[in-house]
């Protein structure tokens, strides 16, 4: 089997409030997968479908071929798991924690886990809950890194994390995975960190998949134009190839697969005048907003 | 050949214990203190009354007139029972860190049962702390029928503070408010029962159905336990 995770149909319901509806997605082993997504679009709710802390209304998820609320013990070993806020037992001093799961981890290393806190300089009866939101972010990995797993979820590694610490945990992370082939889900809010680190992604809008490809091939097929027109411009919402548009004034910018002729293409048959098109560069983080709106 | 460092199967027994020690001790000494320090006062005021009254008035005040001399403690147990499991998982349910030990390679139930055996025992401990600390007082001042007599008045209300733990706990990870409040009252209704009685050896006949409806509220934390697992939000 190639996929570390497999969810299909994946459907689920607060209440009467859909989060998603059929979604699809795989994550092959080796490779860095993102969810991304703007506040509230369901990020975690998958993480906690994915590690059996939800039951999804419909469909279903298989984590390292396990259905993913029936995950065994033995493969939750080969999980490595962050959750939001880099929650840990905050009661326990840097040492205590370390001896703490280590004695559930068949292929623990604690060399990983020193490696990481020591570089913060702080003895080892420190108490976690007397630290910092970044100092608590390399306890929390550095925990994940010593369970050796063969597979890391890691839930907005980055909130609360300066820029700094951001990259520190980043780079520590990506030592780990490209030396020993590990495979990673991992959501975050701050998407420019994620250009030069995850291969394949899902974007996740409300209540559907707004894509679902590699990072490389979005930035290379994604656009935004800029034109001028005194006519409004809101029946280009039909178009499917079309996925956004900003109006400010006279002045459109429309997001979308597609290239300029195609656009010129689509105004015309939409019967909308216009001056001259310009492309407009994208980061990646741009293009993310350009995709999901700005709202 | 010694095996493997990780191989040692109670290492995860021990790391839990020693996880659900760090949370409880403080707790622990607190109980102990305070059993010691109404223990001295039972200790004093009896030898207050014997040195103040002759052997028959003593008699007659503690057995005809039934005056409960060890009144204090009726409460401790449970006061004990409730702390204690406050304190081992209000931490867990606080950003829901429970999660964390969810996700240890240890099965469902066997975590849960783990969990609540370390707290029910820590109970148990103070509570026999506070039984033999008063048997010994009576003993030193009463025959071996008053020692008999605390012993089995004093049960009930140890069994309460079993029982409150087992509500505390069973009503803290439950991830459901509404049912949070029906588990609250009908604990509360059951704990009421414990406390009927304020006399010698009121329980004396049926102490042994109280044992069993202790033990018998200890299970619904399992249920408790398995929704806040699966994320049961209704």
């Amino acid at each position: 089997m190639t996929n570390a995770i497999e969810c299909l149909n994946l459907t689920h319901c607060y209440g009467s409030k859909i989060v998603y509806e059929n979604l699809n997605f795989h994550v092959e082993r080796g490779k860095i997968f993102g969810i991304l997504g703007k506040n509230g679009m369901g990020k975690t709710t998958a993480i906690n479908i994915l590690m059996g802390f939800l039951r999804p209304t419909a469909g279903r998820c298989l984590v390292l071929g396990e259905e993913s609320h029936r995950i065994r013990p033995e493969t939750r070993a080969r999980i490595g798991l962050l959750h939001e806020g880099h929650i840990q037992y905050d009661f326990m001093t840097i040492t205590q924690i370390e001896r703490f799961y280590a004695a559930f981890y068949p292929r623990w290393k604690r060399q990983y886990y020193y490696h990481l806190v020591d570089k913060l300089g702080l003895s080892g009866d420190h108490k976690i809950a007397h630290m910092s939101c970044g100092q608590r972010s390399q306890i929390a990995l550095g925990l994940i890194l010593a369970q050796d797993p063969d597979l890391m979820i890691l839930d907005d590694y980055s909130m609360g994390l300066d820029a700094g610490y951001r990259h520190l945990f980043l780079d520590f992370l990506l030592d780990f995975v490209r030396t020993d082939q590990k495979t990673v889900l991992m959501t975050s809010h701050i998407i420019q960190d994620l250009e030069n680190v995850i291969d394949d992604a899902i974007i996740l809008g409300y209540q559907k998949l707004l894509a679902q490809l590699p990072v490389s091939t979005f930035r290379q097929t994604f656009h935004a134009y800029r034109f001028d027109t005194p006519q409004p411009v809101e029946v280009l919402r039909r178009e499917s190839l079309i996925r956004n548009i900003e109006t400010l004034k006279q002045h459109v910018t429309v997001f979308g697969f597609f290239g300029v002729n195609e656009l010129e293409a689509l105004l015309d048959k939409n019967g909308i005048t216009h001056g001259q098109i310009t492309e407009i560069p994208l980061s990646f983080e741009e293009a993310f907003i350009g995709i999901t709106g700005k709202y | 050949m010694a095996l493997p460092e990780n191989t040692e199967p109670l290492r995860p027994l021990r790391a839990l214990i020693f996880k659900e020690w760090l949370k409880i001790r403080w707790v622990l000494w607190g109980a102990l203190l305070i059993s010691l320090g109404v223990l001295t006062l039972i200790a004093l005021e009896q030898r207050q009354l014997f040195r103040n009254n002759k052997p028959f008035d003593v008699w007659f005040m503690v057995i005809f007139r039934r005056r409960l001399f060890y009144a204090e403690l009726r409460f401790i147990p449970l006061a004990i029972g409730v702390i204690s499991g406050l304190a081992q998982f209000v931490p867990e349910i606080i950003k829901k860190r429970l999660r964390l030990a969810f996700h240890l390679p240890v099965s469902e139930t066997g975590l849960i049962l783990t969990m609540q055996l370390i707290g029910l025992t820590a109970s148990l401990l103070t509570s026999l702390g506070l039984l033999a600390g008063l048997a010994l007082i009576t003993h030193w001042y009463y025959p071996a029928e008053i020692v008999f007599s605390a012993v089995i008045t004093l049960l009930p209300w140890l069994l309460a503070g079993w029982m409150g733990y087992s509500a505390t706990v069973t009503v803290l990870i439950e991830p459901v408010w509404f049912r949070r409040i029906v588990l609250l009252a009908i604990y509360f209704g059951l704990i009421r029962f414990f406390f009927a009685g304020f006399s010698y050896g009121d329980y004396s006949l049926s102490w042994g159905w109280y044992v069993l409806l202790t033990l018998a509220t200890t299970m619904p934390v399992f249920l408790s336990g398995h929704r806040f697992r699966r994320g049961f939000h209704t």
